[in-house]
């Protein structure tokens, strides 16, 4: 190939050394300006909108489909157990006023109303910022009873419904313990959440008192496929092993069979920190070995796929068991299968100028379950007596709630437990 | 043609430093290591101990794991091992072969770091090792458990061929630099 006279060789081999040496130069630049190479590059994978049921079936394109879908608040069970986890809950603990069956029937009605109207897209009664419940996002609302309401006021409950016992490993703050109602507000859409919360702590005045609020989150609706298990701040796959709809046993583990709470469950709360600047320390290798999984994909130390089953017997070269038998899976699997549960549980974060960190973030844990004694409590004694996962992680706050069976339309949740009479002049609806 | 030597052994070095700081694997961090044994590696005793102890560099956290096997093989190790520490003790009981044991030891170090490996010892006359003992000549001391970074972890080889690349472009700059610069002399 000719070389343009003017163009000496040693020119061309410089000029060539120049262009590379810049070229160089120029991805260490990109290299240290793009910090994370995926921005921008992933995002096409697009999520297959799941609709539930009660949700418009076609959509126009131009309507937002996860904002309109609704998750039905009438039926035999109360939504919000079952109910796939939405991306936003808001937990309120609220106390009476008075532990009196009159305070929680009026209690119990304006909150059944919002609930049945909010998780439909309609405006709460005297709503003053409608426009806000106009995208229900799936919200659903889950009331549950503390176990001095129980006592009080069903007393043939059986000490069914008793407080938790207290396990060694509980540091617990006054501040996130026991109240007399729960509200469970769950939704795909923040905005949403905070309305029907607004709507709520309206409806108490007079009545009861708020003690606290436990916000929590996983991913956005949309942002990974539906059904895919959540990621919590430790950044551990987290729910692989759990009780499913589909499993024939779900309904016998999550729901009670015999009165008075038949058809109702119990929800366990459990406020649970994570000492995140001490995790920072472990690297990949601890954190997968402290809960016997692969940090990846969930799969068990022992499998390579997420919902593979844990071989607890494999053993190393040396001869010990891949999986720690102190491994919190190891540790949280029963060999009972009576002593399941279904998890539902979301992350935290609060801001907490006091902390390396600069902020206090863990799990806000809820667990539901038929038979609490039987089921749950089994469980969380072991891991308090010994799970790797304690060096790390302290429950900081406990409570445990009896969840009424759904209301039918035009009933209040409780109504049965409470032995009301269904209300003549409020069937409104 | 000495310059373009020069040159080339310039290229060679940057090369070098380049590939040394590549493959340095990331989370360097200082992590527990195995201090001291009683029985060290390598002793040959008159006869079997009552316990053996291993001390680590770092407080370990509950439990430790600890199997002593004989020379056929069979564990000789008594109740739970006791963690005080940094230190981990082993009971033993059994047999009193003469022959090669070996003790394997798996712990997790305060920051939750796992640390595996194996020290050997003799009663009377060495032997190959127990049976059941998976080394049979010189046992790692101290083995990393690692599980998913045995895969390269794929934003580290991103990070690798961020600094590859352009390394190998400097070096092709300067190797064509230094032709030119021969073309001069
Ligand atoms: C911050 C605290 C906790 C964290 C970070 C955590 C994390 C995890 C992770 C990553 C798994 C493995 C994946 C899976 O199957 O979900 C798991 C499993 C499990 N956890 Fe937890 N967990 C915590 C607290 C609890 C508590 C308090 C309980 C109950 C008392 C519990 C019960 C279980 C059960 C039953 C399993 C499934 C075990 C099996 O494989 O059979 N966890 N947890």
């Amino acid at each position: 190939m000719a070389v343009n006279p003017r163009w000496g060789r040693r020119a061309v081999l410089r000029t060539g050394a120049a262009a590379l040496g810049g070229a160089g130069t120029g991805w260490s630049a990109a290299v240290a300006l793009d910090g994370s190479r995926s921005v921008g590059a992933v995002g096409a994978a697009g999520a297959p909108g799941t609709t539930d049921a009660g949700a418009p079936a076609a959509a126009i394109a131009s309507e937002p489909e996860l904002g309109n879908q609704t998750v039905p608040f009438h039926g035999p069970r109360q939504s919000g157990v079952a109910t796939p986890p939405q991306a936003h809950l808001s937990l309120l603990g609220l106390d009476l006023h008075q532990a009196d069956r009159g305070v929680l029937e009026r209690l119990m009605r304006l909150l059944s109303d919002d609930a049945a109207r909010l998780s439909r897209g309609l405006p709460a009664l005297a709503d003053t910022e409608p426009e806000l419940a106009a995208r229900p996002a799936r919200l659903t609302m889950t009331f549950g009873f503390g176990p001095r309401l129980m006592t009080d006021l069903v007393p043939d409950a059986g000490g069914a419904f008793d407080a938790l016992p207290d396990f060694g490993t509980d540091r617990l703050d006054p501040a996130w313990g026991q109240t007399d109602v729960a509200v469970q507000i769950c939704a795909d859409d923040p905005l949403t959440v905070a309305h029907a919360r607004r709507m709520v702590l309206k409806d108490c005045v007079g009545l009861a008192r708020l003690r606290w609020v436990q916000h929590g989150f996983r991913r956005a609706r949309g942002a990974e496929p539906d059904g895919t298990t959540m990621r919590n701040v430790l950044g551990q796959v987290d729910g692989t092993v759990n009780p499913d709809q589909a499993d024939p046993d779900f309904d016998q583990l999550v729901w009670r069979a015999s009165e008075p709470l038949a058809g109702g469950t119990v929800m366990v709360v459990r406020r649970i920190r994570a000492r995140m600047e001490a995790w920072d320390k472990v690297d990949r290798a601890g954190r997968e070995a402290v809960v016997g999984r692969r940090l990846d994909n969930g799969a068990p130390l022992t499998g390579t796929r997420e919902h593979d089953e844990p071989d607890f017997e494999a053993t190393d070269r040396l001869g010990f068991p891949v999986i720690d038998p102190a491994s919190h899976v190891a540790r949280a699997r029963s060999d009972d299968p009576a002593e399941r549960f279904l998890r539902r549980g979301y992350n935290y974060a609060v801001p907490d100028p006091a902390r390396p960190s600069g902020e206090d973030s863990g799990l806000v844990f809820i667990a539901y379950a038929a038979d609490v004694g039987r089921q749950f409590v089994p469980v969380q004694r072991r891991l308090a007596e010994l799970d790797r996962l304690n060096t790390w992680v302290t429950t900081i706050g406990s409570a445990v709630y009896a969840v009424p069976p759904g209301a039918a339309e035009g009933e209040f949740v409780g109504q049965r437990l409470l032995g009301a009479a269904p209300p003549a002049a409020e069937a409104r609806s | 043609m000495r310059v373009a030597a020069g040159l080339a052994g310039g290229v060679l070095v940057t090369l070098g430093v380049l590939l040394a700081l590549v493959s340095i694997p990331s989370p360097a961090a200082a992590h527990a290591t195995l201090l001291a044994s009683t029985p060290e590696d390598g002793d040959v005793l008159d006869a079997l101990p009552d316990r053996v102890s291993l001390e680590f560099t770092e407080d370990l956290a509950q439990p430790a794991y600890v199997i002593v096997r004989a020379p056929d093989g069979a564990a000789v190790t008594e109740g739970e091992p006791e963690v005080r520490g940094a230190l981990v003790t082993q009971m033993l009981a059994g047999a009193d072969l003469t022959g090669t044991y070996a003790i394997a030891y798996r712990v997790v170090a305060e920051d939750g770091h796992p640390l595996t490996g194996e020290v050997r010892f003799s009663v009377g006359t060495p032997t190959g090792g127990p049976s059941g003992s998976v080394s049979a000549g010189s046992a790692p001391r101290d083995e990393v458990a690692t599980t998913t970074t045995a895969e390269p972890d794929p934003e580290t080889s991103t990070r690798r061929i961020d600094v590859a690349v352009p390394a190998g472009l400097f070096a092709v700059a300067l190797v064509l630099l230094a032709w030119s610069r021969r073309k001069e002399t």
